[in-house]
């Protein structure tokens, strides 16, 4: 069992400090602190899985001949044992699954970094604005960048589509506000 | 294999800015999402997201502790609001006048929100393997409400506490034990340590405002361009003085007092430089500039300024000569007293190793 410290002083607190109503001071630095412990922590790490030997005419796992098969990979079908079953929100994945999927980006719970084009566009489409004349430059930017990355991974968390929708049609305006201002331009000459 | 749209998350409430080290200006607004089987902590610029997943069957501990924060706010936008509303009452310009209400308005609002919004805490999150902080919970009221979601989420993975996980060791100090005697912050961390600082350029630092107070005062009641000149000079030595403590304070064993104490000189001495830039101002546009042909003409102008010139001035002094005193007098104070706890705290291993050799 590990032991909890303050987070303000990196104090160790004891036992008797943890699951409080209220919130108690730290006992070297007096802060109010709360402690809510959940049964993860006395139980500590869990153990890894081993994979068990093959006895006889038993299916074999995929990548560990000698090792007994426990479960076939929810992707691909092999055979895995223990050792090689990756958990995954509930499904059974074996590791060059995961690997192949965390490549291209197909497993929502390995993606740890996402660039967000739509908000990139939105952006592009209004600070510009504040000066003018630069949205000469990035008006047909923003319009490609939201054409290009429109099928292209958005957040993890589900939004829609409107910031690209947004920056397009500010674009578009900005493009037929340039344009009609060249056009009057070289008219009046 | 899991599909794009395959976990849906619900937003918990709550959003706060990641704040970095010693001084960091972070644009990543930090927001948690609930999914089915772990939290998701989104660090957000408005270009990219970084996630991290907090596992329901990982999560062993939340931690809140709670901060001073929200009130420090509320006092800072309480000083802001009665300048204004002075400059607001006082000032003779209409256009000044009305600029001054409008501001008052502002911090006012700002005061409200930050009153309704309740007291501030800070939240982390421990797994066997990291002890993370949650920026958005930087609310009490949002954490409380937070943690209320997450445990029977955590506890249908978990389980429930055994009733003798939750009992407490009898050898181990108690919510009760009498606590008289308040002891050091100890240097012990989990991933990084707090090492032992004796509060030299602290102690330094404030004996210099204190002596720039003193000087101060005497030139409320004197004055002499020497003694403006050397308060100038123990001004810049102290700035740097204070620099250097707020650097070396950071992860360091100095008392929160002293802490808030350098802060709060740090805030004084802007204010003091904000004073000196308006008063600097005044005078130049106050005095006749045909005088003024060179650099050292300016600065002549400044050190004759008198305190027995203007009321402006004067008061100026007074605010200075009275902040300074009362920094210099308590911070000094403040350190001694970490200096002595320090010293009473190490000498009686020294005095068992003593008797050991005896």
């Amino acid at each position: 069992m590990e032991e909890i410290s303050c987070t303000h002083c990196h104090a160790p607190i004891l036992a008797g400090y943890y699951n409080t109503l209220d919130f108690i001071p730290c006992p070297s630095c007096h802060v109010p602190v709360k402690i809510d412990v959940f049964p993860a922590f006395y139980h500590g790490l869990r153990p890894g899985k081993e994979g068990e030997t093959l006895i006889d005419d038993q299916a074999s796992c995929f990548y560990h001949p000698q090792k007994k098969a426990v479960i076939p990979c929810d992707h691909c079908g092999r055979f895995l044992c223990a050792l090689c079953d990756v958990e995954l929100s509930g499904k059974h994945l074996c590791p060059a699954c995961v690997e192949k999927g965390k490549k291209k980006g197909r497993i929502i719970n390995l993606d740890r970094h996402r660039l967000l084009y739509d908000g990139t566009a939105l952006r592009l489409a209004l600070l510009p604005m504040i000066t003018v004349w630069l949205t000469i430059i990035t008006a047909p930017i923003t319009i490609y960048l939201s054409i290009r990355h429109w099928n292209s991974p958005m957040s993890v968390i589900r939004r829609t589509k409107v910031r690209f929708i947004l920056a397009v049609v500010i674009s578009g305006l900005q493009i037929l506000a340039w344009t009609t201002g060249i056009v009057y331009f070289v008219s009046r000459r | 294999m899991e599909g794009r749209a395959a976990t849906r998350y619900k937003r918990l409430p709550g959003r706060g800015l990641r704040r970095g080290g010693f001084i960091t200006v972070s644009l990543s607004r930090c927001s948690l999402y609930l999914g089915d089987d772990h939290i998701l902590g989104v660090d957000s610029n408005g270009f990219s997201e970084d996630y991290k997943r907090f596992y329901f069957s990982d999560i062993q501990a939340i931690i809140t502790r709670r901060t001073r924060r929200g009130a420090t706010w509320s006092i800072v936008l309480a000083l802001m609001i009665a300048s204004s509303s002075a400059g607001a009452l006082f000032l003779e310009v209409e256009s000044v006048r009305i600029l001054s209400w409008i501001l008052s308005g502002t911090f006012l609002a700002f005061l409200l929100v930050n009153i309704f919004r309740g007291p501030t805490c800070v939240c982390h999150i421990m797994t066997a393997v990291q002890e993370d902080e949650l920026p958005s919970l930087n609310r009490l009221r949002v954490a409380r409400k937070v943690i209320e979601t997450l445990r029977p989420a955590v506890e249908r993975v978990q389980g429930r506490l055994n009733p003798e996980e939750v009992n407490i060791d009898p050898n181990e100090e108690t919510l009760h034990a009498p606590r008289t005697t308040r002891p050091l912050r100890q240097p012990h961390a989990r991933g990084h340590g707090i090492r032992h600082d004796g509060g030299t350029i602290h102690m330094l630092a404030f004996a210099l405002i204190l002596l720039d107070g003193f000087l101060t005062g005497i030139e409320l009641l004197h004055h002499s361009p020497v003694i403006i000149g050397v308060s100038f000079g123990l001004t810049l030595l102290y700035s740097i003085c204070i620099i250097i403590a707020l650097v070396k304070q950071h992860e360091s064993d100095i008392p929160g007092t002293v802490r808030r104490m350098t802060w709060a000189s740090l805030g004084y001495l802007c204010v003091s430089y904000l004073l000196g830039y308006v008063l600097m101002v005044t005078t130049l546009m106050t005095s006749r500039p045909e005088k003024m042909v060179t650099q050292w003409d300016l600065y002549r102008v400044i050190l004759d300024l008198s305190p027995q010139d203007s009321r402006l001035v004067m008061g100026v002094y007074a605010f200075a000569a009275v902040c300074s005193l009362a920094l210099g007098a308590v911070g000094l104070v403040r350190v001694k007293k970490h200096r002595d706890d320090w010293a009473s705290a190490s000498r009686p291993g020294q005095d068992l190793e003593g008797e050991a050799r005896g």
